[in-house]
This record gives structure tokens, C-alpha cells and sequence, in this order.
């Protein structure tokens, strides 16, 4: 390949590049946009039906502006309906309740907090969503029988 | 259910890369690509040895026989460390010293190490140091020299390496309780055994040079750094000609797909794409009579052998396609002329895959070392109760670091590919012009191949737990 062809083939990569990269952003600047808007139709969504379905009238939507806890049951050592996926942006807090009828030690990975439900007596989380990356909630009596010790998931994104 | 996945991790684990840094990493590939191939030298210039010697004293201090003695000895204090911890400690992975220094600190650490500062593993290589101390004594009581009984058969080649990697990689990702402490233990004796018995046989260097899988495989990533030896030297050589100067052998392209597949595997086993056909293929092994624990390892090694040929298919597939395009070079040196380009690509896959969990789960061997056995009490050197902080790098400045690294090893083995290309295609009573032709062809495919191989990678990493 001759000098001059050289330098136009390189003149026409920068050329694609500043389009890539001009088409792209865009795109994300418009993701990033439209998120906190959905967001908040998310989070109002999820609002509700939970609000509906607390008959405690002290949980009413309108006293308490936090959203109410992400409540997880365990039962006999097995997490009800699956393992949980919580999905929340850095700098959220989050609220966990864990109910459990035998006696358990619940461990949230990567912000190594613990906490220890028993029968009628649930543990309760609150802490700010300070680590990105996705954390595993484990049930330690469960490892000791052998069993899936993973109840649910944090994923933490990027705000 | 058993949980699988690499060894240690400490319950975390990366979030995917977002859909607009795939594309960014996958445009910026392209057009890397396109600038690699179009702008690249028309001549070789990797392909003859370089070499500027560091200053005496380096060299002197750091080759002399006190220093290897030492470096030597810390290897091997090391390696007993592990076995005796894991034989003797606490049976958790978490809180034994064993799977998190061999797993992590071993196995992912001495990589960049490697990458930067050349092949320091071959200092610290305790096998090659109990070898070379045991020779020393032989050679003394005979007062001769000692030859090898056996001379290393050509046609093994990398073979014994690409099986050792395999097997530490199946240990890693298939056997349910490969992270479990005695398991990596008893594994390094074994491992120990094997390869001092290939020692007595083959010679000392002999087998390190050739068949100790790790001293091979860092040896392969160290090739891409600019330091290096000559004999009782040390010095500076040009970035990646190292590779270039690496002999390709018998399973060296085995080798390199193994160390690709294996990583591929990894990402693969916590996407969709696996976790919906695990459960069916560990269903047809446990109809065949397998207990859940054994049908579920069976499935997983289906899962990284599958892995390791699709890495191979994709090479042949490159080499395949530029043998179409002509030349009188039969396809296997053909495979074995462009091996040493997929060095910078199983780098890539290395880092981009495994950079989190060495920053994190690295972290947790200031503690582990402090209390090896995982004993109540102990804390050697007061890092006891240290713990990982996770917040030495975000989720973003993670994605853009993998993607960086994908794009810059595709960069380098391109650059490797091509500047091979001119040699191979160099024959006498052929003109420059057909020559220079034929090599550019060839190098479409290999294009293809690697540009495949980076979106793969770039797959993987946006799919993972997806």
C-alpha cells in the first residue's frame, strides 16, 4: 500500500470513528434521559398495589414517603416463590425484611451486614446502596444443612 | 443445588456491561481494526530479536545465585503453605489461605506481573527450585554431570502444558468442590508428584521450558513483555516480539484454546445462554445413572470442553480461510505460524474477566495470610480482621476497562498476525508484489477471526447474570 493510500485509509477510519461515536452518544445521552422519568412511574407503579395490599393503615403511601420494604420469606430454610432480584440505583436506601420460621443468619454479601430472623421474629435491613456491583444475600443455617444457601440478589447500578 | 462458578468470589459479582458500551467497544473494534490493517508496516518488525542489556549490577544482583536461592525458596515456602493449610485448616473456602492464593493470587495475579515485568514466575517456580536443588545435590554425589535419561519427544510439544491448564481449569469451573481447601491441597501435591517424576526424567529446565503448564503459561504472557534474558542478562526487547519469538510446538494451538475456552466458559456459565441448557443436559446425565452432584459436573464439562473447541473452530476457521487465498503452506504451519497472536487475545479475555474478582477477592489475602488455617485467634501479622473494600472501582469504570482491554488485545494480536503474515509469505523466485498480496489476504481472514473472537468477549461480558 502506497504512502498517500495510507494516510486516507487513516483519514477515513478518524472519519468513522467521529460518526460511530457521534451516532452513538446520542442514544445513551437519551437512555440516561429518559430514566429518572421512568424511574419514578416505576417506583409510583410499585407504590400502590404494595400500599393496597399493607392493611396496617400506619404503611399509607402518604405518611411514609420511603417505599416500604422489600420483604423476603424464607420457609424451612428455602426462599418463598424463588430467588429475589432487588434492583436499585447507587445512593438509594435500601429496606429489607426478612421473615423466617426457623431460626437463620441472613449475610449481605459486599456490605457484610447481618442479621438473624427466627420464628415470629423478622430481621430487619437499612442501609444506603453505597457499593455498585451485584451482591449475594445467603442464608448461613442453610449452608450448614447442605442446602442453596442464596435467597435473593442485590443489584446496585450505577445512578 | 450446587453452587458452581470460579472458585472463590466472595459472593459478588460484576453487573453486565450496558448495550451502549457494547456497541462502543464493538465500532471502536472495527475501526481499530480497519486503521491496524491499512496503516500497518509493510515490513517485518518484530520478527528479529531485539535486546538492549539492562546495566551490569541489574543483571548481576538480581541473576546471582543468592537471589535465585531466595526467590526460590519463597516459592517453595508458598507452596507449602497452601498444601499445609488446606490440608490442615479450616474446611471453608473463605476462610482458608489455600483457594484464595491459588486461585487468585496465583493463578490471576502472576499475570499482570508477568505482563510487566516479564517471566518473574520462572524465579519463584518451586518445582523447577526443589528440582534444581535436588539435581545439585545428585550432581555433587555423583562429581558428573548428570544427563536426562529420557530427551523430550519432539511431537509431545505443549501437549503436557494445554493438559495441566486444562485439568486446573476443570478443577476451577466443573468439580463442585474444587474451591473447597483439602481439594486444592491434595490437587498440589498430586500436581507436584507428576511434574518432579516428568523432572527426573526429562531434566530439570527441559520440562520447565516445555511441559510445567504454569511455567508455560505465565512464560506465554510474559513474551509480551519488554524485559527479558540472554543467558546471565537481562534486558529490554521491543513489546511483543517475544511472542514472535515463540517456538509454536505440537498443542500449542490446543494450549491457547484452552486457556481461551476456559475463560469463555466462565462468562458463559453465569449467562442464559448456559444456565437454560445446564438443567437438560445434567437432566440426560442423571437419567444415565449419575447421582445430581456428579450429573451437574458432568454437564458443566460438556459446557468447557464445548468452550475450548468452539475457541478451536474459530482459529482453524481462520487459518482455514487464509490457506483458501493461496500460498504453498499447508494449513497445519499455517496454524502454527499465527498461534502466538491468540497470546494477546487469551490476555484480553484474562483481564477483562477476571479483573474485579483479583482487585476484590486479592484484598482477601492480607486477611487469610494473617489467619492461614482460619483458626480462632490467630492474627500473624494483625491484618486479621482487615476487610474487602469494594469501593476501590465502580461498575462504570469497570465496563470501560474491559472493553479497553478487549480492544487493545484484538489491537496486538492483529499487529502480531500480520507482521508475521509478511514472513510467511516471503519465498524466493516469487515477486514482492505477489508476496505482499498474499499476505494481505491471508490477513482478511484473520480479521474476521478476531474481530469474532472480540465479540464474544464483548458478548459474554454484557450477558453475564443478564
Amino acid at each position: 500500500m502506497s504512502r498517500t493510500a495510507r494516510f486516507v485509509s487513516i483519514g477515513v477510519a478518524v472519519a468513522i470513528a467521529v460518526v460511530a461515536v457521534a451516532l452513538l452518544r446520542p442514544e445513551s445521552e437519551d437512555e440516561t434521559a429518559d430514566d429518572p422519568s421512568s424511574q419514578q412511574q416505576e417506583t409510583a407503579a410499585e407504590k400502590d398495589p404494595a400500599g393496597a395490599s399493607n392493611s396496617e393503615p400506619t404503611a399509607t403511601a402518604e405518611a411514609a414517603p420511603e417505599p416500604p420494604p422489600v420483604e423476603i420469606g424464607v420457609r424451612n430454610y428455602k426462599v418463598v416463590g424463588g430467588v429475589k432480584r432487588i434492583e436499585v440505583e447507587k445512593g438509594d436506601t435500601v429496606r429489607l425484611l426478612i421473615r423466617s420460621d426457623v431460626e437463620d443468619e441472613i449475610h449481605v454479601h459486599g456490605y457484610d451486614l447481618y442479621g438473624n430472623p427466627g420464628p415470629g421474629k423478622p430481621a430487619r435491613f437499612k442501609f444506603e446502596a453505597k457499593l455498585e456491583g451485584e451482591y449475594e444475600i445467603e442464608g448461613h443455617q442453610a449452608a450448614d444443612q447442605g442446602l442453596d444457601p442464596l435467597i435473593a440478589r442485590l443489584v446496585v447500578t450505577p445512578g | 443445588m450446587i453452587q458452581l462458578a470460579h472458585g472463590v468470589g466472595g459472593g459478588r459479582a460484576d453487573l453486565p456491561i450496558p448495550e451502549y458500551v457494547f456497541f462502543y467497544g464493538a465500532a471502536l473494534v472495527l475501526v481499530v481494526s480497519f486503521v491496524a490493517l491499512a496503516a500497518s508496516w509493510s515490513n517485518p518488525k518484530l520478527q528479529e530479536p531485539t535486546f538492549r542489556p539492562l546495566p551490569r549490577a541489574v543483571s548481576a544482583v538480581l541473576l546471582s545465585t543468592l537471589v535465585q536461592i531466595l526467590c526460590g525458596a519463597v516459592g517453595v515456602f508458598l507452596l507449602g503453605l497452601v498444601v499445609w493449610s488446606g490440608l490442615t485448616g479450616a474446611q471453608a473456602s473463605s476462610a482458608n489461605f489455600a483457594p484464595t492464593f491459588v486461585y487468585v493470587i496465583f493463578w490471576l495475579g502472576l499475570v499482570p506481573v508477568s505482563l510487566v515485568f516479564g517471566d518473574v514466575f520462572r524465579g519463584f517456580n518451586p518445582w523447577r527450585a526443589i528440582g534444581r536443588a535436588v539435581s545439585w545435590v545428585a550432581r555433587t554425589a555423583a562429581r558428573g554431570p548428570l544427563p536426562a535419561p529420557l530427551a523430550y519427544p519432539e511431537r509431545v510439544g505443549h501437549w503436557p502444558a494445554a493438559a495441566g491448564i486444562f485439568a486446573f481449569a476443570a478443577l476451577e469451573l466443573v468439580a463442585s468442590n474444587g474451591d473447597q481447601p483439602e481439594t486444592v491441597a491434595i490437587a498440589a501435591l498430586v500436581y507436584s508428584a507428576a511434574t518432579w517424576v516428568a523432572m527426573v526424567l526429562y531434566g530439570v529446565e527441559e520440562w520447565c521450558d516445555r511441559g510445567e503448564a504454569f511455567g508455560v503459561y505465565f512464560n506465554l504472557f510474559s513474551r509480551i513483555s519488554p524485559f527479558t534474558r540472554r543467558g546471565d542478562e537481562l534486558g529490554l526487547r521491543r513489546p511483543l516480539s517475544g511472542l514472535a519469538g515463540m517456538a509454536a510446538a505440537p498443542g500449542t494451538v490446543a494450549l491457547l484454546a484452552v486457556m481461551i475456552g476456559s475463560i469463555t466458559f466462565d462468562g458463559a456459565s453465569e449467562a442464559p445462554v448456559w444456565t437454560n441448557v445446564s438443567p437438560d443436559i445434567a437432566g440426560f446425565f442423571g437419567d444415565l445413572g449419575l447421582t445430581p452432584e456428579r450429573a451437574l459436573e458432568a454437564a458443566f464439562m460438556v459446557g468447557l470442553l464445548l468452550a475450548i473447541a468452539l475457541v478451536f473452530a474459530l482459529y482453524e476457521l481462520g487459518v482455514t480461510g487464509a490457506r483458501s487465498m493461496g500460498g504453498t503452506l499447508s494449513t497445519n504451519r499455517l496454524a502454527n505460524a499465527f498461534v502466538h497472536s491468540l497470546v494477546p487475545i487469551a490476555l484480553a479475555y484474562a483481564a477483562a474477566h477476571y479483573m474485579t474478582l483479583l482487585l476484590f477477592q486479592g484484598q482477601a489475602i492480607s486477611y487469610l495470610a494473617s489467619n492461614p488455617l482460619g483458626e480462632e485467634g490467630t492474627d500473624l501479622f494483625g491484618t486479621a480482621t482487615s476487610a474487602i473494600d469494594y469501593g476501590v472501582i465502580g461498575a462504570t469504570a469497570t465496563w470501560y476497562w474491559q472493553v479497553a482491554f478487549v480492544v487493545v488485545g484484538h489491537v496486538a494480536a492483529l499487529i502480531l498476525s500480520h507482521d508475521r503474515a509478511l514472513v510467511v509469505y516471503e519465498s524466493p523466485g516469487v515477486s514482492a508484489a505477489v508476496q505482499g498480496r498474499l499476505a494481505v489476504r491471508s490477513q482478511y481472514w484473520m480479521l474476521v477471526v478476531m474481530v469474532l473472537f472480540t465479540t464474544l468477549a464483548l458478548l459474554l461480558l454484557s450477558q453475564a447474570n443478564a
